[in-house]
């Protein structure tokens, strides 16, 4: 019903065009909106750059300011007090070389700023990024081919059965070496060898290259039977190009505030800058995070195997008795009711069924057991 | 942008287009101007960090579009802006010269009502920015943080979801521009 069957697509711009430029004709302008908007610039109109600017035009009071330093202050003394912040420290200068320069008084207002600006430079890859497809980090873009190649996310689940009673852990560390000798790593595991019914789950992360060989060799693995397998591909290359240019938009307006940032020369300038600064950076890590996720996902396949103990002969189990049909099974299963009813009564009353009817048994004892016994005695 | 004039040539010569493309895309003239103050004073404040050229316009509007959505999103109920606009419309009926230029006018403001503000937000925000605005593809793009293949495809759902619009269909066929 959604065809253009009653406008011409050629004629759809035009369409448009026109009865936008009609509506918007309507629209009144209010008057003296631009003497409000020239107001509102105030001293900025006459100010050459961002740095000229009184702090006052930002709005931003010299309290908040002060308090901002402060609480800045403090977490800097909090994060040159943790440890390993001088590793930290030392690779954000040396990785903000090629950034724009932020001024010194930036720097020590904002140490986030310098931090995060190495975090976009080195990638913030987990530690399996050593994957050719994580080689892409160089400032928050995509990098050549590694970014241009297709990202298929592969994942794997293989159900086998240990054949030997006792060799579940063995089969377990073997599929340990088959991972590690795939340059891989094993994801979680849990064993369970003690049990009744040994069983276990283990879920590895192998190189996508060796995705393949790998599956094979599970599937092959001595002293098991492949019980099932299943596997899956997802290609999420159009979401990972989305992000990579999302990453390449929020660098470069990023970037332009650093610049702006490099000529600010006042609190005031500097913490209206930051604050758009702020929120680029924490977009550009969101988007960053999703990003190496997906390329993490990529470049190590996921293989979940699942390990079951054959289960030993059963002992000849003692044979059922035949159920008896017609009056004598109505008779059993009366007589296993009743039975099944009284341990439940008994079970849910305590020991207060047991004592009613003891006392019950001795009310008939006197009542009527007595005088007879009494009779005879006479 | 340098000296002293240049604000003022720059909001008196683009504030006209900003303010309508703001009501179109945020459906009330308040916010709409509230809008276009914002981004007309952040683009200033950052000018030394906006591209020469022809990067200037998809800056002001990037930033237009951000006070804009977050204007929608977080002050006004939808259904108020609609009434709102609508009435901001009807308002401007009685001006209008004679019964016929009325009512052709009136169709057109009932066909754009409807159709526009039928769009969703991710659709009626390029399609204003492309057929009133007039930014190309890529400074919508930039403007939306978009990619341009995100914008053409947005701008052929919007399409194909306007030609299907019955008021829309009512203007061409008025217009001579219906099959």
């Amino acid at each position: 019903m959604n065809d253009h069957s009653t406008v011409d697509d050629e004629h759809i711009d035009a369409l448009l065009e026109q009865v936008l430029r009609d509506a918007a004709a309507r629209i009144d302008v209010p008057s003296g909106a631009v003497d409000r908007v020239l107001t509102a610039a105030g001293p900025a109109r006459h100010a050459m750059s961002i740095r000229s600017q009184p702090a006052r035009a930002y709005g931003r009071p010299l309290a908040v300011a002060a308090s901002l330093a402060a609480v800045i202050a403090l977490v800097v003394g909090v994060v040159a007090s943790a440890p390993g912040s001088h590793t930290s420290s030392d690779k954000a200068s040396s990785g903000g070389a090629a950034a724009p320069s932020v001024p010194a008084d930036a720097q020590r207002l904002f140490p986030k700023t310098a931090e995060q600006q190495r975090g976009f430079q080195v990638g913030a890859s987990p530690p399996t990024s050593s994957a050719p497809s994580h080689a892409s980090g160089g400032a928050g873009g995509p990098s050549g081919g590694a970014a241009d190649a297709a990202k298929i996310v592969r994942t794997a689940s293989v159900q086998l059965e240990v054949e030997q009673r006792g060799a579940l852990r063995q089969t377990s560390d073997r599929v340990r070496a088959i991972a590690l000798g795939a340059g891989g790593y094993v994801s979680t595991s849990e064993v369970q060898a003690e049990s009744s019914a040994p069983s276990g789950s283990i879920t590895i992360r192998v190189p996508v290259g060796a995705y393949d060989t790998v599956v094979n060799q599970l599937t092959a693995l001595k002293g098991t039977k492949l019980l099932g397998s299943a596997e899956s591909g997802r290609d999420v290359t159009a979401s990972y190009t989305d992000l990579q240019a999302q990453i390449t938009a929020l660098t470069g307006e990023r970037d332009s505030l650093l610049v702006v940032l490099s000529k600010a020369q006042n609190i005031g300038d500097i913490l209206a800058v930051h604050d758009r600064l702020v929120a680029v950076e924490t977009s550009l890590d969101q988007v960053q995070g999703q990003a190496n996720l997906l390329a993490d996902q990529a470049a190590m396949s996921s293989i979940a195997i699942s390990l079951a103990e054959k289960a030993p002969a059963a002992p000849a189990a003692p044979k059922p008795k035949h159920h008896a049909g017609g009056l004598a099974g109505a008779w059993s299963d009366a007589r296993h009711g009743f039975a099944h009813a009284t341990e439940s009564i008994v079970a849910h009353s305590g020991g207060t069924i047991v004592v009613v009817l003891a006392l019950l048994a001795l009310v008939f004892l006197v009542r009527y057991l007595y005088p007879v016994l009494r009779r005879g005695l006479l | 942008m340098r000296g002293d004039d240049e604000l003022a040539s720059w909001v008196r010569d683009g504030y006209a287009r900003a303010y309508r493309s703001a009501v179109l895309i945020c459906r009330n003239p308040a916010d709409a101007e509230e809008a276009v103050q914002d981004a007309f004073l952040r683009a200033w404040r950052f000018r030394d960090a906006l591209p020469d050229g022809d990067g200037r316009e998809p800056w002001l509007y990037r930033v237009l579009v951000n006070s804009c959505y977050s204007k929608l999103r977080r002050e006004i109920p939808r259904r108020d802006r609609e009434g709102e606009l609508s009435h901001a419309h009807a308002d401007r009926h009685g001006e209008l010269d004679g019964p016929e230029q009325l009512a052709e006018h009136a169709l057109i403001a009932d066909a754009v009502a409807d159709s526009i503000a039928g769009l969703p937000d991710q659709l009626r925000i390029p399609v204003v920015l492309r057929y009133f605005t007039g930014l190309s593809e890529r400074e919508i793009a930039l403007a939306i943080r978009r990619r341009p293949g995100t914008v053409k495809s947005r701008l052929h759902e919007a399409r194909r979801r306007l030609a299907a619009d019955p008021s829309l269909s009512a203007l061409a066929t008025d217009m001579g521009m219906a099959r």
